[in-house]
């Protein structure tokens, strides 16, 4: 009951956020120069023509009755069409972001899963061969993580495991050519789980790996320096230090600490998964990953604005939604919002 | 009785620097009988927190011995120091630090009562709502998180955990010194009642001279990880001798209008506990009464008058 008041309330200012993120999209893409009717009529078009296609993209009357055309389009999920691809935004837009979201997902869970026990058993108390193994990898670690670029790390593991040694295949894109899945998700991994396609699976498992160790690479010490900061703080705070004193057992003096370090977490790992919406756009571009960061790119380069609006729309809403979870993943972890709210 | 005896204990701690190491605590010896309160002072850093942490071992000493109710438990091994961990707890400084942020009241001061494993459910909590009978709180507590309580409140917690055992020492680690004045005098008086209640020992490790004043049967003066003055309060208060002590005195604001002038100055800053050589007096380059033999030998602790003694070769009643 607690928890469904505290969503609510937590919903609600989804509504104000949303409208924000509308406003912000809407006028920001009228502040660029430049005519986008004429951009995407081309120089062939006559200027009636173009002005057909301005009324087309709800870019007549004041400035009031055009924001009501746009807010209208985008809850009946028209985002427009993009003058590049000729196809609607929103299709561009889900054939591409399953993609984007599986590699960010599977990165930072592979980041939550093994990064981060490794990192808090090398932090751990008292002494061990993993313990120490653990400590010497991760500082070399610490220090190589901050100074490669994810692009670079991308284009010399390729060199290596590809054209050197041979290990990997080809970074063309989710699955080798002459490989496919029946499309269900749009997320590889699951559709060729759930459709039983091993070949399919195996083959999209092998090109996941040189992208998904990049990411994790590269972005995985950012949480994971963080859930250390926090980790150390609380071992060397007092309630600890009361649990050794009455000793409370090691594995419940651990329970402790790691627990303490989940709002730091959440929050961190968040924020990357924000970020790696458009951030991954590098990676997708060294793999050929065609996902959401890549159709971004390309909408700039080509001034395509209906793309950009929707693609800028959607990291939004993607935003927003991981935000609200984050709320409810608080609520989960620490006691204290359910009492307190 | 004897609750605690502490004798020649010292703690270093190796610097990265191979062959240098601060001494924090230098051959310190004490006792504390039953219903007793030893106040330790002196300056941040001189080796007071140390040692309270090494008698319930939160930190393990170089060498010494510490004998916890008759018993010698320097050399035990944790398992079977855990059957004292019950007789003596500690009280910190920080209230909040202090307090698990996930836990409420109830489960913080049943914690050192699981870990005995002596009581039940039902008498572990029976047990609980006594103690914060005790220390003036009552069971609506029960279920409120720390950040939820005053600072007052939140010491109460602190104290009434570290007497839900019924030990015979608690070690009151600066308890006072971060609270507001008003909180701080509540939980001087608090202290002094529960001890008169359970005849509880303590160790009160302060640099307020006033607090300590308060509470303290005894009192040990600390410079550089050593005593160098030790004596009943009335007597170190109304006579301090060495003269760390009376720089000490000459430094503190006592709450009387009629407090002479400070007159008494020690010459520079304390100087760093690495490497301290011990073929001197540690006071020797700040003090003025120092003479050249003191830079030749480390005076030791001599009684000067009953229960007074000083560690200094100049010094005279």
């Amino acid at each position: 009951m607690k928890f469904l008041k505290y969503l609510g309330k937590r919903i609600v200012y989804v509504v104000p956020q949303f409208l924000g993120v509308l406003v912000v999209i809407f006028t920001l893409v009228r502040l660029v120069p430049g005519d986008p009717a004429r951009l995407m009529a081309g120089t062939l078009v006559s200027p009636e023509g173009v002005e057909i296609i301005r009324k087309k993209m709800g870019l007549t009357g004041p400035i009031y009755q055009q924001f009501w055309v746009y807010l209208k389009n985008v809850f009946h999920g028209d985002f427009g069409k993009s003058w590049y691809t000729g196809n609607e935004v929103i299709k561009d837009i889900a054939s591409r972001l399953p993609a984007t979201l599986e590699l960010i997902v599977i990165s930072l869970t592979i980041t939550l899963l093994i990064l981060l026990p490794i990192a808090l058993k090398s932090i751990a108390e008292g002494k061990g061969v993993v313990k120490n193994i653990a400590g010497k990898s991760l500082f070399f670690y610490g220090l190589t993580a901050g100074c490669f670029p994810d692009f670079w790390l991308g284009l010399i593991l390729i060199l290596v495991f590809f054209s050197k040694l041979g290990w990997l295949p080809a970074p063309v894109g989710q699955l080798p050519i002459g490989i496919s899945t029946t499309k269900i998700t749009g997320m590889v991994l699951l559709d060729s789980l759930v459709t039983a396609n091993w070949p399919a699976f195996i083959a999209h498992i092998k090109m996941l790996i040189l992208p998904v160790f990049v990411l994790i690479f590269v972005y995985g010490s950012g949480i994971m320096k963080v859930s250390l900061v926090s980790a150390t703080s609380i071992q060397k705070s007092d309630y600890i230090n009361f649990a050794k004193v009455c000793a409370l057992p090691p594995k419940q003096i651990s329970n402790y600490v790691k627990r303490g370090t989940y709002p730091a977490t959440v929050t961190m790992t968040a924020l990357m998964f924000g970020f790696l919406i458009g951030g991954a756009v590098l990676v997708e571009n060294v793999f050929s990953w065609g996902g959401i960061g890549q159709y971004a790119v390309q909408s700039v380069t080509n001034t395509d604005y209906t793309a950009i609006q929707g693609v800028v729309l959607i990291a939004a809403v993607i935003n927003i939604v991981i935000y609200v979870l984050v709320d409810i993943i608080y609520f989960l972890v620490d006691p204290r919002i359910e009492k307190l709210g | 009785m004897e609750v605690l005896r502490v004798e020649n204990l010292y703690k270093f701690f190796p610097l990265k620097k191979k062959g240098l190491r601060v001494h924090a605590i230098n051959n310190v010896s004490f006792k504390i009988d039953s219903n007793e309160t030893l106040g330790l002072v002196g300056e941040s850093g001189c080796g007071k927190t140390t040692i309270g942490r090494c008698i319930i071992r939160l930190i393990e000493p170089s060498s010494g011995e510490i004998i916890l109710l008759g018993k010698n438990v320097t050399k035990l091994k944790e398992k079977a120091f855990r059957d004292f961990r019950p007789q003596a707890t500690i009280v910190f400084q920080e209230p909040y630090d202090a307090l698990n942020p996930r836990k409420v009241v109830r489960q913080i001061i049943e914690a050192p009562l699981i870990s005995e494993n002596r009581l039940n459910k039902y008498e572990r909590l029976e047990r609980v709502k006594e103690v914060l009978e005790m220390v003036e709180l009552d069971e609506t507590y029960f279920d409120k998180y720390p950040i939820q309580l005053t600072q007052g409140e939140q010491q109460r917690i602190g104290i009434a955990r570290a007497i839900a055992t019924k030990p015979k020492l608690i070690i009151l680690d600066e308890p006072t010194s971060l609270l507001d004045i008003r909180f701080r005098a509540e939980t001087i008086l608090l202290l002094k009642r529960l001890q008169k209640e359970t005849g509880v020992s303590y160790l009160f490790i302060s640099h307020d001279l006033v607090v300590i004043a308060q509470l303290s049967h005894r009192i040990c003066v600390m410079y550089l990880g050593r005593i160098v003055e030790e004596g009943p309060t009335e007597l170190v208060f109304n006579n301090p001798l060495h003269p760390y002590t009376r720089a000490l005195f000459a430094a503190t604001l006592f709450p009387d209008p009629d407090q002479e002038k400070p007159n008494f100055q020690l010459i520079g800053e304390v100087p760093s506990p690495v490497n301290l050589p011990s073929d001197r007096c540690n006071l020797y380059q700040r003090c003025p009464m120092a003479k050249e033999h003191c830079s030749r030998e480390l005076p030791m602790l001599k009684e000067l008058e009953q229960n007074h003694k000083v560690a200094c070769f100049e010094t005279k009643l």
